[in-house]
């Protein structure tokens, strides 16, 4: 709001104590002790209140100093490193509190203990953090690509880096499961091989991964007995030398904590986001957001930067359009236009789906091999499906996207988050029509007492690996045809028909970063799915993640324009990792631990080809331990494997959820009620120097100008119209705001005002309103 | 590569580790960047060696940044852009990714103020209007964003965007932490 009347007071307010505190170097006292406060919440607000005010009163810069070294003496040596860094002000300065505050505690430390004990205490502290320091510098050497995510950063920007930064982080549980799996799975075995007849070697193997791939150590197939024998014994008669190690329990176990190591790592990373990006509830900032936070500091490439610019300049224009479109609201006939045109898409989209699973279902069943036909031909046909799953995965969603360009969206976030939307449910109900396919059709060799059924497909595990291998395989190479076709040949298109005067680099493709990141959380899924089948399928997953990365980053190079749209990275972010979490790893671990509560092992195969169950292998380890470690059979009976513990444990949580969502209620409400107070002060403080202008008009004498104003009514000179002290209190009381007695209406229904804090709570301290005047300095 | 080891004693890595975002690998590798753009000695500055606005100005990772002279001034001692190399630690340090929320928040203050009065007015909001848009919006449409800007962001309605104001807004904008970050 433009406030004319203010010209006269500029010199006034720019001597109030909010401003001139600013230019000083109490600044960086009163900042520093904000963020220790926010950080240090156990640390007495009194030390603090009482440094502010000691603020107030001084007029060198030498006593904040001082100020801020004892405030950063209290602290502990982390503490103290990482208030010296955030302390807004010159190098030359943070060196100068530093050794400052360590003399300072060197010389604290010699009072009051033995000498050459702190000497000891101090230079181990300080030994541990430059111990500290350089394994984070050691840690960030070896992190890969370092240089070319920063081209990419310079080129792109935070949206298309963001995709980058994806794949790197997937890259570590990789890694991750695949040490696990080959040093306490597959290491083992390797050392007690079981023997084997293996096929000729064809390179069909290759695609389909079966053939001369099914019995070796990539599939669980291979891994034999329970308990193997590592060491001397490898005939038969030799069944009791060598090391015993129980296969049963390691395939077990690594899969959980494989498992459960993922699921913290996704939690922790969650939380992370979410508490980084979480906005505070309150008025909407559109404008001023983009204003002050959208310019992308990282790009400097001058391409990219005179077309973020013209982008800048088109969402302002489509904000300022929007606001003025709003104020139309649609007829009646319009909106129900509207809903028919979502609700037919939609119908669509569900009809795709239905009919992609139902065609994935009958293509399995139709390509599943006979008892024990193994030749090339039907090798070859069980490629069927998962080139059938890859292309409903492309076409599917591109159709979609064409048919959503028909509804009309509010808001492109909207378009886009829609679209997200319906590409996760054709993945989701794709992948669960083909784990109850596996799990149905495949896995069917029921025990009976009398005789054993002969399945059609022996070892179904193997057979689940593969089929898993096969859809890793041939996910690869549609992305990689996919950036074949969708960017390169699209650029040499463009280039090829890119009319005079119109700029080649506007039509180059632009990188899709919401499909690329569901592609990576979809291969993700798949290599979740196959820990338990195939322990080794990490590798393949590592070699096609690293592939993928160089044939991304060398086709952007080339092919993509930058962005147009600036993306909104920590929303999308946000968005991404709780998809991840939510449908797809937890949807993994239901199919995992159906696969290990219910189903029965193969019987010709596997470490677990002597149980009815795979869990079994647990509860008869548990019995043993029954007599050897009793304590451990009452964890287990009491409260692993009681379900009155986790009715506890998960009202316990509900509790603590229900707790918590009532606190940041209720601080949302006092936040609104704060705003509230600060736009009454900014009110009554541009009503209070309204009548100091006035009454500067009147009084011909201007005030001082060094230092804060010695402006008080006893400085004026006496004049007829000049009221004395006492009448012009009174009478600035009278025409005050009457905004602290009468609530405004929607504050009414707000509980009562008894935790507002401040003069505006209580009536009779209205002759507190002289705070607002500048203090004279006592 | 030993001259450049022996240009700071540890005393001083230590100190420069334990005032910025930086690691020691990351210190010396920007002062061989710091020497690359011919720093001189001006005098009555300590002889500290200093370079010169425009050259930082020019640097890749600036040159095409709409707010390159503002940053350079707010980053330098003398306030005209002149950076010795503790001014160029410390800006780099601030726009590092390690730094938190809070100091980059000062920092975007004191460069989106451009007249350095402690507050971001009308004017202020203008000329960054101008340097995000290649000056493309009319005059009117540049009036009607100040208006609403300041309709959003400014709680006490006093005309202007003080500290505290410019605070609470980038609160609610979780994309700041990104984007007021430069590589290096």
């Amino acid at each position: 709001m433009s406030h004319p009347e203010d010209e006269g007071m500029d010199d006034i307010m720019q001597n109030m104590p909010s401003r001139t505190l600013g230019r000083r170097a109490g600044l960086v006292a009163t900042r520093l002790a904000g963020s220790m406060r926010r950080r240090h919440s156990r640390r007495s607000s009194s030390l603090t209140n009482s440094l502010e005010m000691r603020m107030h009163k001084m007029e060198d810069t030498a006593a904040p100093q001082r100020a801020v070294v004892m405030e950063l003496c209290e602290l502990t040596e982390a503490e103290l490193i990482r208030a010296v860094r955030s302390i807004p002000d010159t190098l030359a300065n943070k060196r100068k509190y530093r050794d400052l505050v360590s003399q300072r505690q060197i010389s604290r430390h010699k009072s009051y203990c033995f000498t050459c004990c702190s000497d000891l205490r101090w230079n181990v502290t300080k030994s541990l953090h430059r111990f500290g320091d350089s394994l984070r510098s050691l840690l960030l050497l070896m992190v890969p690509w370092r240089e070319a995510l920063r081209h990419i950063d310079s080129r792109f920007g935070t949206g298309v880096l963001s995709y980058f930064l994806f794949l790197r982080w997937l890259l570590a549980f990789h890694l991750l499961s695949f040490l696990v799996n080959f040093f306490f799975i597959t290491l083992p075995q390797l050392l007690a091989p079981p023997v084997v007849t293996r096929p000729s070697f064809t390179g069909l193997e290759l695609l389909t991964g079966a053939g001369y791939f099914t019995n070796s150590c990539f599939y669980y197939g291979y891994y034999s007995s329970d308990i193997i024998r590592i060491g001397h014994g490898s005939s038969a008669n030799d069944t009791l030398s060598g090391t015993p190690y129980n296969m049963q329990l390691s395939f077990f176990f690594t899969v959980s904590a494989y498992l459960l190591v993922c699921g913290v790592g996704l939690l922790y990373r969650m939380g992370a986001l979410f508490r980084r990006n979480y906005v505070v509830p309150g008025s909407v900032v559109n404008y001023a957001t983009k204003v002050f936070s959208g310019w992308d500091f990282g790009l400097t490439d001058e391409h990219a930067v005179q077309l973020r610019k013209h982008n800048f300049n088109t969402q302002f224009r489509e904000l300022l359009s929007e606001a003025k479109r709003q104020r139309l609201s649609l007829s009646l006939g319009q909106r129900a236009q509207r809903l028919a045109v979502h609700g037919a898409v939609w119908l669509f989209v569900l009809g795709t789906t239905i009919g992609c699973c139902a065609a994935v279902f009958f293509i399995s069943k139709a390509t599943k091999p006979e008892s024990n036909v193994q030749d090339s031909a039907t090798e070859a046909r069980l490629l069927l499906m998962p080139i059938a799953v890859c292309s409903f995965n492309v076409v599917a969603p591109l159709l979609f996207s064409i048919l959503s360009l028909l509804e009309d969206y509010k808001y492109p976030r909207h378009y886009i988050a829609v679209n997200i939307f319906r590409n996760v449910i054709l993945r989701l109900c794709i992948l669960g029509i083909l784990c109850y396919y596996w799990l149905h059709d495949v896995a069917k060799e029921k025990r009976s007492n009398v005789t054993l059924v002969e399945p059609d497909v022996t070892c179904w595990e193997t057979f689940v690996g593969q089929d898993l291998y096969r859809l890793v395989i041939m996910d690869f190479l549609f992305s990689l045809l996919g950036t074949f076709f969708g960017e390169f040949v699209w650029r040499l298109v463009a280039t090829f028909h890119s009319k005079q005067g119109q700029k080649l680099e506007s039509r180059k493709p632009e990188f899709d970063i919401a499909r690329n990141v569901l592609d990576l959380i979809y291969a993700q899924t798949l290599a979740w799915l196959g820990v338990f089948f195939a322990p080794l399928l990490p590798v393949i997953q590592i070699i096609k993640l690293v592939i993928i990365f160089y044939i991304k980053k060398i086709s952007i190079t080339m092919n993509c324009q930058a962005p147009i749209r600036a993306w909104r990275a920590s929303q999308m972010a946000t968005l991404f990792i709780f998809l991840q979490f939510f449908p797809f790893f937890v949807g993994v671990i239901a199919i995992v631990g159906t696969v290990i509560w219910t189903e029965a092992p193969s019987l010709s195969c596997g470490p677990f080809k002597n149980r009815k169950r795979f869990y079994d292998a647990v509860t008869a380890w548990v019995n043993t331990l029954r007599s050897t470690n009793p304590g451990a059979a009452w964890i287990y009976d009491y409260l692993i494997s009681s379900a009155f513990f986790f009715f506890v444990l998960t009202a316990v949580m509900v509790l603590v959820i229900y707790v918590n969502y009532q606190i940041v209620d209720g601080r949302k409400q006092m936040i609104l009620l704060l705003q509230e107070q600060i736009e009454n002060e900014g009110k009554d403080k541009r009503f209070l120097l309204q009548k100091l202008n006035a009454l500067h008009k009147i009084s011909p004498h201007p005030p001082s100008r060094q230092g804060p104003q010695q402006f008080s009514p006893a400085d004026a000179p006496v004049s007829n119209d000049y009221l004395p002290p006492q009448d012009y209190e009174l009478e600035m009381a009278a025409e005050m705001p009457r905004n602290s007695h009468e609530p405004p209406i929607e504050m009414r229904n707000l509980p009562p005002r008894d935790y507002l804090v401040g003069p505006t709570s209580h009536p009779a301290s209205l002759g507190s309103r002289h705070n607002l005047l500048p203090e004279p300095d006592v | 590569m030993g001259n450049k080891k022996s240009t700071f004693t540890e005393e001083q890595l230590n100190a420069y580790q334990d005032c910025t975002y930086f690691t020691r690998k990351q210190i010396l590798r920007l002062h061989s960047r710091f020497q690359d753009l011919s720093p001189v000695a001006v005098p009555g500055n300590d002889s500290e060696l200093t370079v010169l606005s425009q050259v930082v100005r020019s640097m890749p990772e600036l040159k095409e940044n709409p707010f390159r002279q503002r940053i350079v001034e707010v980053f330098s001692t003398d306030g005209q852009g002149n950076m010795s190399f503790n001014n160029f630690l410390d800006m780099f340090s601030v726009f590092s990714e390690a730094a938190p929320r809070e100091l980059k928040m000062q920092y975007a203050f004191k460069i989106y103020d451009f007249d350095g009065d402690g507050t971001i007015g009308r004017e202020d909001l203008e000329k960054t209007l101008r340097r995000l848009t290649r000056e493309e919006l009319t005059s009117q449409e540049i009036m009607l964003v100040v208006n609403k800007v300041l309709e959003e962001a400014d709680l006490d309605d006093d005309g202007k965007l003080s500290v505290t104001d410019f605070e609470q807004m980038i609160l609610r904008a979780p994309d700041f932490l990104s984007t007021f970050h430069i590589r290096i």
